[in-house]
């Protein structure tokens, strides 16, 4: 074969922020799979964070939306490396924090604890990440073993699969197979131009119910906060202590209770939240946003209910 | 053996006859292939396996033997496939037909070593498609990108074998599974049907 019985096609660009190190995934297991990833498209690496990802803080989340906000006339798509502590977050975080996108932000990551599988894992993640973000869904999405899920839909998976994810039916937005099949009907489709949030409230209190619970104690913990999330999932009805807690100590502050397992009416005073259609990770990046933004307990109220990048699940 | 072939669904005619003819000379060689190519998809796998591969976050391309591209049109997911097919380490053939012009970025990967002992780019013409193709599955079987032993054969044997394999690997590193595999490929290196059969395909 002759140079001349080649010819050049210009190739889309990608941008793949790297925000995570540890000694499982080092600098060359992403190094290695670029001249893969580069068959498919331009691919620029920007590396963000070199701290493992369980450390990332609200402070991360807010910066790698920036970043990517700063670049998104620049590429085509975007693929974030990221390690599995702590991705439901960051990616909920991103989706609250950069609104009506009009391309796609892949997060991926690597499940398997095995050196050698490890290595085919995270180029194969890449890669199907690689040709999604060519797509320009306008989405935050993760991609792990065959499946392209919602982030904000998405729970971690408990089986040995490299599936590391799961999402209702609601928030599968497409499948690989011999090629990555995107599910149209199911992609959220927002209107308006792409917009940057610079603010998540993190003066937010997280309440896990438990019978330990020292409700005096609490009463200072949330002194000067501006909100509070309770996780109510393991209960089938709230303790008498804590409605009444909620009721005199929490009268001015938006308070939002997650459980997702609610049957009956609950008698709750009227600033309180019941949130059942929304993990909890994003119940708390949601609730972060939303009380960065609305002015009085009100607003969070309707602003939580709004489906704002598709994390509702129906 | 397995082989995943891709091709333009819309090219012309001409071209859907040679994608036909790239089809037809792999199945007589005994290999099940599955195709982007209508009602190609996936032909041969039970539906409980695709089930299985499903809940496994498997990919399909890792439950085949080689990837086989017509690139004479240009293919938006070759890229992708060639990617794909690498990382998973799978021979990878591209065809392209005599006289047109083949994606420059192909080449770069050319001179990846690893990517060279698995990616085959190859010209052809009519006439010598089906000696490429046949070339290719045989390098699949014994030269680089050598198949690796991934399909599951359910086996019922007596005691009486089941005894004299137990004798036969003990204090070797030979797996009951190895000895009997290298006893196939050596009757497989002697047959000589066999090797008329797969040189006349």
């Amino acid at each position: 074969m002759t140079a001349s019985n080649f010819m050049v096609i210009p190739r889309k660009k990608i941008i793949l922020f790297i925000c995570h190190q540890s000694a499982s995934l080092r600098p060359q297991d992403w190094q290695e799979p670029m001249a893969d990833l580069n068959i498919i498209a331009d691919v620029e690496p920007v590396l963000l964070f070199t701290q493992p990802s369980a450390d990332l803080t609200p402070q991360t989340w807010f910066r790698l939306a920036k970043e990517i906000y700063q670049r998104l006339n620049k590429a085509e798509g975007f693929i974030v490396l990221h390690g599995i502590d702590n991705i439901l977050y960051t990616s909920s975080a991103v989706s609250f924090l950069l609104q009506n996108l009009n391309k796609s932000i892949i997060f991926a990551g690597v499940k398997s604890d095995q050196p050698d599988s490890r290595k085919i894992e995270i180029r194969a993640n890449l890669i199907n990440a690689c040709q999604t973000a060519t797509y320009k869904l306008p989405e935050v999405c993760l991609m792990f073993g065959n499946r392209l899920i919602r982030a904000s839909q998405s729970v971690e998976s408990n089986d040995a699969s490299l599936n590391a994810f799961n999402a209702p039916l609601s928030g599968t937005l497409g499948r690989i197979d011999f090629s990555v099949r995107i599910y149209d009907k199911a992609v959220f489709n927002p209107k308006g131009k792409p917009k940057l949030f610079d603010s998540l409230n993190e003066k937010i209190q997280t309440i896990t119910l438990s019978p330990l619970i020292d409700y005096k104690n609490l009463a200072s913990q949330i002194a000067d906060k501006e909100g509070i999330v309770v996780n109510a999932n393991s209960y089938r009805n709230l303790p008498t202590e804590l409605i009444n807690f909620l009721s005199k100590k929490a009268a001015d502050l938006p308070v939002v209770i997650w459980n997702q397992s609610f049957k009956d009416p609950l008698f709750l005073p009227k600033n309180i939240i019941t949130i059942q259609n929304m993990t909890w990770p994003t119940t708390v990046t949601k609730f972060m946003w939303a009380t960065g933004v609305a002015k009085n307990p009100k607003a969070v109220k309707e602003l939580m209910a709004k489906n704002i990048a598709g994390e509702i699940i129906s | 053996m397995r082989v995943y072939f891709t091709a333009d669904n819309q090219a012309e005619e001409r071209l859907q006859k040679t994608f036909s003819q790239i089809i037809d000379t792999l199945n007589d060689s005994g290999v099940l292939v599955m195709s982007n190519l209508a009602n190609r998809n996936l032909v041969g796998w039970p539906t409980q396996d695709l089930e299985k591969i499903e809940q496994s976050g498997e990919s399909m391309i890792e439950k085949m033997d080689a990837l086989i591209i017509e690139g004479t049109r240009p293919l938006a997911e070759s890229g992708y496939l060639i990617a794909i097919a690498l990382a998973h380490h799978k021979p990878i053939l591209y065809l392209c037909l005599k006289d047109k012009i083949i994606n420059q970025n192909l080449i770069h990967l050319k001179k990846d070593h690893q990517a060279a002992k698995l990616l085959n780019l190859e010209y052809y013409t009519v006439k010598n498609l089906n000696e490429i193709l046949v070339e290719f599955l045989r390098k699949i079987e014994t030269g680089e990108g050598k198949e690796t032993p991934n399909i599951k054969f359910t086996l019922r044997i007596t005691s009486r074998i089941e005894r004299y394999l137990q004798w036969k690997t003990h204090n070797t590193r030979l797996t009951k599974a190895d000895f009997l595999r290298e006893l196939i490929e050596g009757l497989i290196d002697k047959d000589k049907d066999y090797q008329n059969f797969a040189d006349k395909e």
